[in-house]
């Protein structure tokens, strides 16, 4: 089934921008200090560079089947059955990352700002909204993730107001390249889960007004490029900031050096931080969900509605259940389902389009 | 409005109205100040004072405040602190202390030990100062709760000035944590002392640490603004006084304008650190005048530089006697020569350091006469 409705390349920058900043920010330093010590901004570039290349085979594969999301063109590239195989574990995929999503925020919002709320509270509101997001059609979450954008560029604005604080050593970021090359690009496959978001063009690509022509391209180019210097940005302001041996024990190194910052007659930032935060993984959270119950509508032909109100209340028990069973045990997951379903899979894809020449007029083109 | 939209307000708004995370100050007994000591048992011993807030309903809500001193003790600086919740009303509240005081017994072990609850807990203010006594912290806090008004306050603007004045490096919690866990940087506290004469608090000076624990030796206020010029991390005022000779007329004080600092590390048997130090300096303070002339001032730089230069030699003697790495050499090492940091690195680094500095000052400005 062709989609309707058109989006332009700067509204896909906006969706994908959205959709990549997320709930990852908050520890990336942490992590990727862990994985290449004080070159941890070297390997966000890195990674930001390698997914420049995943979205331009993304788009590559995509521009075979005009106005075709991932959940129709599957079945045109793998036949019925399989096709609709992939879909369903492509839905479970953008589900389960709902789900990561929402423990990582609800763990976060309770260990910092909400300690005495129980979490269940917290799940109910976040399913709430999610709900009340989701249901729309795609001009809606256009028009929704362009004014919240405005929120990111908050976030950048809150944390210049670190370089007042005399404690900042650049020293920390000397000497480059000391973690060694082979370790700094081991590391980038661990950075590249702060990149996801970018999976989620298999079906906003369908959108796009003249997907064939380049100029189709230059948003989601653009979109990437923003979120990886914001990515870099994030981590070279925190090294700069603590120790090494320091992040290795703040989980969350952006928020715990905001608080320490006084401005005048504000201190705390870090909670101004949290809730413009908690909106931008919001447009996140949206945009998955969004993407899931198209897939759940064309899988088992409900209303978009209903689909929604579907993949939410699976995402709210699930997240319950491994909330209070383990909350790492997600995390371990998705660090290679992310590699599987945002990398290898298109790859493939790709690869069996070009072999076996499938195009999108082989089927629809008889309607 | 439409029907999901009614529904889904009347279903969200029973969960916003709860407001689980209130806190009322009425309930909490919130803390100014607290200490910390360590007793020979190996126990620790929390200090602290607490603001009352009474807020009486027979004359309109009239809010009175009263202060009261409370001590705990336990295995730990969190076992300490329940003890003391086990003796007052409400909940004590550790988040707004301004002030840390760490006795010495404490401060000559590990200080992180103490450190380490109050940065698990997401309420505590990071901005707080920290000190180290020449006694026991308890001494001190009972002092401020009966003899000054402000109580902890007080101790926060003491601080603070000498802060202002480049008497003492600017560390607060959040920052301490950086540089304990930094193995190529070391720091000072300020080193309060009870004076008995003038029954009143004071800053002697800054406590030199080496890791994680008090060396036992401190700078004098002179010695440790001179330090904080070779760190660059001076305030807008650092004001030094020399006593020059009879001849020259006295002494001189001078305000530090601007610092410019060269480094250089070479290695040979040991690590050479050159220090260049440039200082641009403006007169404050000098009866015999005559600045108008040229061989004057240069006379003044002259004298001046060769002082300095002196005196940041005993300095640096100092630190190398205690292995206290305030500079950060450690760091630079690290930095920007990590060849020569593989050979010498551990935990007494500072030993294979040799500093060599040097000091000139260059006369900017006299106010407005000459």
């Amino acid at each position: 089934m062709r989609v309707k409705s058109r989006i332009s390349s700067v509204n896909l920058f906006f969706l994908l921008v959205q959709t990549m900043i997320g709930v990852g920010l908050l520890s990336l330093p942490h992590q990727t200090h862990d994985a290449a010590g004080s070159d941890g901004w070297i390997s966000i570039l890195i990674s930001g560079f390698f997914i420049q290349l995943i979205v331009l085979l993304i788009w590559l594969l995509c521009r075979n089947f005009p106005n075709l999301t991932l959940f129709d063109f599957s079945k045109v590239i793998l036949g019925e059955t399989s096709g609709t195989i992939l879909n369903f574990l492509y839905i479970i995929y953008l589900l389960t990352v709902i789900c990561y999503i929402f423990i990582i925020y609800v763990d976060t919002l309770k260990r910092w700002i909400l300690p005495e709320t129980p979490a269940w509270i917290l799940f109910l509101i976040a399913f709430v909204l999610l709900i009340y997001g989701s249901i729309c059609n795609i001009k809606n979450l256009v028009s929704l993730f362009s004014l919240l954008f405005i929120f990111i560029l908050f976030l950048f604005f809150i944390t210049f107001l670190v370089y007042g604080d005399p404690y900042i050593d650049v020293r920390y970021l000397f000497p480059i390249g000391s973690s060694g090359g082979w370790n700094i690009l081991k590391s980038t496959s661990d950075s590249m889960i702060s990149f996801i978001g970018f999976e989620t063009l298999l079906i906003y690509f369908a959108f796009i007004k003249q997907s064939k022509t380049i100029s189709a391209l230059k948003g989601v180019f653009l979109a990437v490029l923003f979120v990886t210097i914001f990515l870099t940005y994030i981590v070279i302001l925190s090294t700069v900031m603590l120790s090494p041996e320091e992040i290795k024990t703040t989980s969350e190194p952006v928020l715990y050096i905001l608080s320490a910052m006084e401005i005048r007659i504000l201190s705390r930032l870090d909670l101004i931080f949290l809730s413009f935060w908690g909106l931008i993984v919001f447009t996140t959270i949206i945009s998955y969900t969004f993407s899931a119950s198209m897939g759940i509508s064309k899988l088992i032909h409900i209303k978009h509605k209903f689909a929604v109100i579907l993949s939410g209340t699976f995402v709210l028990i699930v997240s319950i259940i491994f909330y209070y069973m383990d909350i790492t045990l997600l995390e371990k997951w998705l660090k290679h389902l992310c590699l599987i379903f945002g990398i290898i899979i298109p790859i493939l894809l790709l690869l069996i389009t070009i072999i076996f020449k499938r195009e999108a007029a082989s089927t629809y083109g008889k309607n | 409005m439409g029907k999901t939209e009614l529904f889904l307000i009347l279903f969200i708004l029973p969960l916003l109205a709860g407001c689980w995370d209130e806190r009322l100050l009425k309930n909490s007994r919130t803390v100014y100040v607290s200490g910390f000591d360590l007793n020979e048992n190996g126990d620790y011993q929390t200090t602290s004072i607490i603001r009352d807030l009474n807020i009486s309903e027979s004359s309109r809500g009239e809010i009175s405040i009263s202060n009261e001193l409370v001590t705990g003790k336990g295995g730990s600086i969190k076992e300490a602190s329940m003890t003391i919740d086990q003796s007052v009303p409400g909940n004590y509240d550790p988040a707004k202390g301004r002030t840390l005081i760490l006795g010495i017994d404490v401060a000559k072990g590990d200080i992180y030990n103490v450190m380490d609850p109050l940065y698990r807990d997401p309420r505590v203010d990071l901005n707080a100062k920290i000190a180290v006594t020449d006694n026991s912290a308890n001494e001190i806090i009972t002092h401020l709760s009966e003899n000054e008004v402000e109580k902890g306050e007080y101790l926060y603007e003491l601080i603070h000035s000498s802060e202002i004045h480049s008497e003492i490096q600017d560390i607060t919690l959040r920052s301490i944590r950086t540089y304990l866990f930094d193995e190529g940087k070391d720091f000072m506290l300020p080193y309060l002392s009870k004076d008995e004469e003038d029954n009143e608090i004071k800053i002697n000076g800054a406590a030199l640490f080496h890791d994680h624990s008090f060396t036992g030796q401190f700078l004098s206020p002179a010695e440790s603004t001179l330090l904080l010029l070779f760190m660059e991390t001076q305030s807008k005022k650092a004001l030094l006084t020399e006593q020059l000779d009879k001849k020259a007329g006295g002494s001189v004080s001078y305000n530090v304008k601007s610092v410019s600092r060269k480094l250089r590390l070479e290695k040979e048997e040991k690590v050479h650190a050159d220090i260049m130090l440039q200082l641009d300096v403006e007169i404050v303070d000098y009866p015999p005048d005559h600045l108008d002339k040229q061989e004057m001032i240069n006379f003044l730089e002259n004298r001046l530089s060769k002082i300095l230069t002196e005196k940041a030699d005993a300095l640096f003697k100092k630190l190398a006697v205690n292995q206290s790495d305030v500079l950060g050499l450690g760091r630079e090492l690290i930095a920007f020569h990590p060849s020569i940091w593989k050979e010498i690195k551990g935990e007494n680094y500072y030993e294979h350091i040799l500093v060599n500095p040097k000091v000139k000052v260059n006369v900017r400005s006299s106010g407005i006469i000459l």
